[in-house]
């Protein structure tokens, strides 16, 4: 085989490897970039009180009962007083 | 028995298109068929449907996902196959099953938080001061929420059907046909292209058929980015409304509009038609692909 023809078959290889590298690259990044998006930069504000605490509802008449609540409503007796649902 | 079951995917299928049918009929009765399908204007307070902006967004969303998509995923797939060392496959193997699975939703929020600012800052004002003259990239769009936006996060999403479909197809062919090629004298480059790529080609072909198949009928990760704008999009960087997204927004909202029922429904039988023809045409396609390499090898 002539030099020129073996040269020029090692640059095409070369550059296809390039491509496909680059091509690879690129997929491997967007992946990464997805995982960092959810996970990385996120994990921080997570808590595992916030993923495993259960919803507390805690009723008009309850609050009385509960001095950690602060939702607005007026204290148990006041419902009451007001015509409230006495349960 | 089996006949019967072998029958369920047909009667299901007609079955969609029947109901849809039957729910769009009324529409279908008032305006002509051509007139909903050419239509550009969405009144549906007036009685407007033209369905035009929604399917050429849907197309344009489509094929600039594919545009991006298939040539870096055919190349990786390639290079797996053929370059990468064992620990690579291996490591890359369950990292596709991974990007295969993430939900849509993941996507769009991907999209909004990267993709978005992304063209926002960078492509935007590139367009602007670059490629003024391009009218692919002209646009009164100055957000980055558009058609590029949700190619690109469409693309990442069946890239890795694409990449798994194509690899395992490559796999497939005999390491014979490799050593032979090799032996001859031939680089690695020159077996891929001239043996394994014309001898995979309807494998590689269908891959590229499920991805488009796939990005047709996407609506969470899209609608999210793609800005959902009634408009005829002229450039890949305004905001458009494919159907998909159409259908997502609104059946459920303002169902006492006349007549908005019937086009929702219209509009899904317009995807349903279009991800028909495309799977007919691809298994045409397909066929003689097929009979191209039978006759070569």
């Amino acid at each position: 085989m002539k030099p020129w023809r073996f040269k020029k078959r090692h640059i095409a290889e070369t550059i296809a490897r390039f491509f496909m590298l680059l091509s690879f690259l690129i997929v491997a990044a967007s992946l990464i970039s997805i995982l960092w998006t959810v996970f990385g930069a996120r994990t921080s504000s997570l808590s595992w009180q916030m993923i495993s605490q259960t919803l507390r509802v805690v009723l008009p008449w309850q609050r009385g009962r509960d001095p950690q609540c602060n939702c607005g409503f007026p204290a148990a007796g006041a419902w009451r007083n007001r015509g409230g649902i006495n349960l | 028995m089996l006949f019967a079951l072998t029958l369920i995917p047909v009667i299901l299928l007609v079955g969609v298109a029947l109901g849809l049918l039957i729910k769009s009929l009324p529409l279908l009765r008032e305006q002509n068929l051509w007139g909903l399908l050419s239509g550009t204007q969405w009144k549906p307070m007036k009685g407007q449907f033209g369905f035009l902006p929604f399917i050429s967004a849907t197309l344009w969303v489509t094929l600039l996902a594919l545009v991006i998509a298939v040539p870096p995923s055919i190349l990786t797939a390639l290079y797996l196959a053929e370059y990468a060392s064992k620990f690579l496959r291996a490591l890359m193997r369950p990292v596709l099953d991974l990007l295969a699975a993430i939900p849509s939703v993941i996507y769009g929020v991907w999209g909004m938080l990267v993709i978005v600012p992304w063209v926002e800052k960078k492509m935007l004002p590139f367009a602007d001061s670059f490629a003024g003259g391009i009218p692919l990239l002209q646009t009164d769009n100055p957000t980055g929420f558009g058609i590029l936006a949700g190619a690109v996060v469409l693309a990442v999403m069946v890239a890795p059907f694409i990449i798994a479909v194509t690899n395992e197809v490559l796999i497939a062919v005999p390491d014979g046909i490799r050593q032979a090629s090799l032996a001859l004298g031939a680089t690695r480059y020159y077996t891929i292209r001239k043996v394994l790529v014309p001898s995979t080609l309807p494998g590689i072909f269908a891959s590229v058929v499920l991805g488009f198949s796939r990005a047709l009928g996407e609506t969470m990760a899209v609608l999210m980015v793609v800005g959902n704008v009634v408009q005829m999009p002229h450039s890949i960087l305004d905001a458009a409304y494919p159907l998909p997204a159409l259908i997502a927004n609104n059946y459920g909202e303002m169902m006492s509009i006349p007549m908005y029922d019937s086009a929702l429904m219209g509009a899904a039988l317009i995807l349903l038609g279009m991800v028909l023809i495309l799977n007919v045409a691809s298994t045409l396609i397909l066929r003689r692909l097929m009979g191209r390499v039978r006759r070569a090898w």
